[in-house]
């Protein structure tokens, strides 16, 4: 038997099923915290988490469609997989990642603007893919029920990030991640796509996106409250910073 | 206790990432993991009441996947067909610490007797505390470090460390 087989993590460092635990929120705030103060002096431990929570992003676009499916074989439903994706807003775009960025244009299709530009501090932008094309959107952009939108991100520091969206009807949604809480962002130096695409639906309208960059990795339900009920005032809460985009979404 | 569709879909999105990064690494497969995948979840639609009192659904699939994983890796029709993927997926394992020490593990895990090939993936693949996996397997740590320094003279190697103080 092979004698090279060896362990890269200690006994005083955060297994992966600590870290698992930590992203289903099965651990108190203080066991998070100190995980946070582990990871943050362990470089073994940050690596690990940042793979960790980059597979579970990147997994995460197809839980919707497969749950659906299993439920629907289990129960030995008649309905579409697809029948209750959360309020037909956010359909997960099962797209192959990183695919259609690494092919997008720098400006948009039959647009004169010279310089896409990121608002905020942590570069929050998106592209959006229309068929076969992909370009580059921004503030005001225009955009039509079924575009795929896929945001990017340059963070300065190290921070948890959520997207949320409040559409023509008041309507808020969490747009990423697909799990319970902000997933963390490491800064590389260069802009970052989040694993996943969201497919716009069918209200039309100013749809605005809020990009929360935070400290600690807040739960998204209650942000996601927060929004539906302030609407329009929403502020970032305590520890996090709020960048926005206004877009517009006009039938075709 | 029934699991509605709304209350399964979140339990998968939350959980089911888990069970497939560690079930493809187990298998060297992704249509191997995407099997486990579906048998846990169907099973968890189907009894739910199997992990109804359960303090921690994410230990509970730990060790739900590792017995499912370590079956398919028993299973003597898979045996050719999982040795056979190991083998291309060696192209690239030097290209990453990681992935050959999933390699070796695998090896080492169609070698060992149940009770070792659990801690060997948990203390290897997962590395968990001693603490973790005497909790997982339902045991004292002593015994988690006793199966320890058997794999390693299975192994030919010295034991990493002895067990940890508390």
């Amino acid at each position: 038997m092979s004698s090279e087989l060896k362990r890269t993590r200690g006994q005083t460092c955060v297994s992966d099923l600590r870290f698992d635990r930590m992203f289903a929120g099965e651990l108190g705030e203080d066991e998070a915290r100190a995980i946070d103060a582990h990871v943050a002096d362990c470089a073994l431990c940050r690596a690990r988490r940042q793979e960790l929570e980059l597979a579970r992003a990147g997994d995460e676009h197809r839980s919707a469609t497969e749950a659906n499916a299993l439920h629907a074989r289990a129960t030995r439903s008649q309905r579409s997989p697809f029948a209750r994706t959360a309020s037909g807003v956010l359909a997960v775009a099962a797209l192959a990642a990183g695919v259609w960025l690494a092919l997008a244009p720098a400006r948009g299709p039959g647009e004169s603007r010279e310089e896409l530009r990121f608002k905020g501090g942590h570069g929050f932008g998106f592209y959006v893919q229309r068929g076969a094309a992909v370009y580059r959107g921004g503030p005001g952009e225009q955009l039509l029920p079924g575009d795929h939108l896929r945001f990017v991100a340059r963070p300065r520091e190290r921070r948890y990030l959520a997207v949320l969206s409040l559409d023509g009807a008041q309507r808020a949604t969490v747009y990423y991640p697909a799990g319970p809480r902000a997933v963390a962002l490491v800064p590389s130096g260069a802009e970052q796509a989040l694993p996943a695409s969201v497919r716009l639906d069918d209200v039309l309208g100013p749809e605005r996106l809020y990009a929360l960059f935070c400290a600690q990795p807040l739960a998204l339900e209650p942000l996601r409250t927060a929004l539906a009920q302030q609407r329009t005032t929403f502020s970032a809460p305590t520890g996090c910073e709020l960048e926005q985009l206004l877009v517009h979404k006009a039938a075709p | 206790m029934t699991l509605d569709r709304q209350r399964f879909e979140e339990l998968y999105r939350v959980h089911a990432p888990s069970v497939r990064r560690r079930a493809v690494e187990l298998l060297g497969s992704e249509a191997e993991a995407a099997e486990v995948v579906q048998d846990l979840f169907l099973s968890m639609l189907e009894r739910p009441q199997q992990f109804a009192n359960k303090s921690s659904l994410t230990t509970f699939l730990y060790s739900a996947t590792t017995h499912a994983c370590l079956n398919r890796l028993r299973n003597q029709r898979n045996r050719a067909r999982l040795l056979a993927l190991h083998g291309a997926a060696a192209h690239d394992r030097h290209a990453n610490p990681r992935a050959e020490r999933v390699l070796q593990l695998r090896a080492l895990l169609r070698e060992l007797p149940d009770e070792l090939a659990a801690v060997a993936v948990y203390h290897y693949l997962d590395e968990m505390t001693y603490d973790e996996i005497a909790a997982l397997l339902g045991c004292s740590r002593r015994h988690v470090g006793t199966l320890l320094s058997r794999l390693a003279q299975l192994r030919g190697a010295q034991p990493e460390e002895a067990c940890p103080a508390s």
